[in-house]
């Protein structure tokens, strides 16, 4: 069962002499929520569109289910459903309308399968696109991409424009879709709904993964931003050890970020007088600020 | 087969008002003209020799006043109309994928590119055929009332075909633009520019009596004078039209297949 769903070996793409992605090279297992993380124009949309034979890689390959992903497009999208960051449709149909043509493109019978997600999505099926709000075009979005009941999703920025409770019921759904078996590939620049969402997740740097991780591992050796205020002025710097990065220290102020034996870290501080003391999980920019030095 | 007829409802509407259209005003306008000849030609014809007009439009004076040189006139007005339609159509079933940004959405789906474009273009071809069915319609039936049914119907299929031609060449020219640019945000102007274009070459072609320049206009690939004497086309203009046709198709379809589609802005 622990299967490679998606394989990508050394997949590159410029645009002309722009470059969209650099060698990238991973791959996701059957079952896996994997998080696909940087910031905007890191490639992580040129991947998944890759993927998805909408753009010809300029070198390398990727497979999904064992098949070239741009040869095998017309199979393997039979399987695969995808959620782009906007999403646009035909501005004149009604979305019943859509979603049919959508279920005719399948070949499926999906009537059940639309009805249950329209219900849960609050969705009503008999307006125009056209007079859609950004977030409902979103859930026709999210509808047209499940409705098949595929085996793998791909979801690029999916949250954006749906309101925090839609959000929890598109995790919800996404949720029990994994736990059907179903391998889900989740682009997004914000850290906290991958963390909450993933098991590994990708992060990309202008055009190449610059590191896979565990989202575990990550947790235990996250970083942690760490805020002191000192009772007097230092005279010179207070902490030297391992693990410490980005230091700073201004006048009774003293930040820095820990990677390393909390444990360590806490005999130390208790060494000096504090007046004030702050512990917390450092930012998405943080993260990728240290990734990207 | 699903995409074909999603497609097809899409143009059905434009395809049923260009099919009436046509039909209506060739059958009026060929009674009209065909009404204005007098009985004795003679005086009309010489009030019409060495006309500008008629020279820029490649009609001798002598088959304009005979109701299928007639018919051949009006149709190739008509057929800067259609060729304006045919590229339209061309142009914007291809690129409205893009401008709509519903590629995504399509290219998706579990169809091979081939599969899209091969549906695009049988819908394209049955909107063309739909409409050039229902011209020849309208045409025979101006013929025959204008006629009183005494017509060679050889040469009259010849100047008829020439309008389904001018019709799939256009249509053509308008995929390969749309494959090569994709987004075009009026196909419309697009359209008019390439077939007035053509059309404005092609009466060139005529004052000046260049062969040279008649290459350059599908418009004059079927010369109505040459049908009307010889009751064939030109083999050398034919194909030529042949190769244009399936140059244009061929490279579409290349292009077509392997463009990336852009990132939605």
């Amino acid at each position: 069962m622990n299967e490679n769903v998606i394989e990508i070996n050394h997949l590159s793409k410029f645009y002309g002499k722009q470059r969209g992605i650099e060698d990238v090279t991973f791959s996701i297992k059957q079952g896996e929520i994997f998080g696909f993380i940087g910031p905007n124009g890191a490639g992580k949309s040129t991947t998944i569109r890759t993927l998805l034979a909408l753009i010809h890689p300029s070198s390398g390959n990727a497979t999904i289910f064992g098949k070239d992903c741009i040869h095998g497009a017309p199979v393997i999208a039979q399987e695969v459903g995808y959620l782009p960051s906007e999403t646009f449709f035909y501005e004149n149909m009604k979305v019943r309308d859509l979603l049919k043509y959508a279920e005719t493109l399948y070949k499926k019978d999906c009537s059940q399968r639309i009805a249950e997600l329209t219900s849960r999505l609050n969705l009503d099926t008999s307006r125009k696109i056209r007079d859609l709000s950004f977030g409902n075009k979103k859930k026709v979005g999210i509808v047209a991409g499940l409705l098949h009941s595929p085996k793998l999703l791909i979801l690029d920025e999916p949250t954006s424009g749906l309101d925090p409770l839609m959000q929890q019921t598109f995790f919800e759904i996404l949720r029990e879709e994994n736990q059907k078996g179903v391998t889900i590939l989740f682009s997004s620049h914000i850290l906290s709904e991958v963390q909450k969402m993933c098991n590994r997740i990708a992060i990309l740097k202008e055009g190449k993964v610059i590191s896979l991780e565990n989202i575990n591992d990550m947790r235990s050796n996250a970083y942690k931003k760490i805020l002191l205020n000192m009772e007097e002025t230092p005279n010179n710097r207070v902490f030297e050890m391992e693990g410490i990065t980005n230091y700073e220290q201004n006048k009774t102020q003293i930040s820095f970020m820990f990677k390393g034996d909390v444990n360590e870290l806490l005999d130390r501080i208790r060494a000096k007088r504090l007046v004030d003391i702050l512990i917390e999980e450092p930012s998405l920019e943080e993260i990728f600020m240290h990734y990207y030095e | 087969m699903g995409i074909l007829r999603f497609e097809m409802k899409q143009y059905k509407n434009s395809i049923i008002v260009w099919a009436l259209a046509l039909s209506m005003l060739v059958i009026f306008m060929l009674q009209i003209f065909a009404g204005m000849i007098p009985e004795d030609t003679s005086s009309m014809a010489l009030a019409l020799e060495g006309n500008a007009m008629m020279e820029a439009l490649g009609m001798s004076v002598e088959n304009f006043l005979s109701p299928l040189g007639m018919f051949g006139f009006l149709s190739s007005f008509l057929m800067l109309a259609v060729a304006i339609h045919a590229t339209n159509l061309g142009l914007s079933i291809i690129t409205k994928e893009h401008m709509q940004n519903t590629a995504d959405f399509l290219m998706t789906k579990p169809y091979s590119r081939k599969q899209i474009f091969f549906s695009k273009m049988a819908t394209a071809f049955c909107a063309i055929f739909i409409i050039a069915v229902a011209y020849f319609i309208g045409a025979l039936l101006a013929v025959v009332i204008a006629t009183g049914g005494n017509f060679d119907m050889g040469l009259f299929m010849l100047l008829y075909l020439a309008f389904p031609l001018i019709q799939i060449i256009f249509l053509l020219f308008g995929v390969l633009i749309g494959v090569i640019i994709s987004r075009v945000d009026s196909t419309l102007p697009v359209s008019i520019g390439v077939s007035f274009g053509l059309y404005i070459i092609g009466m060139f072609s005529s004052v000046v009596n260049s062969d040279f320049a008649r290459y350059f206009s599908p418009f004059k690939y079927f010369n109505n004078n040459y049908i009307m004497a010889n009751v064939r086309y030109e083999s050398s203009y034919l194909i030529l039209y042949l190769i244009l046709l399936i140059l244009s198709a061929l490279i579409s379809y290349e292009i077509y297949i392997k463009k990336d589609i852009k990132m939605v802005l």
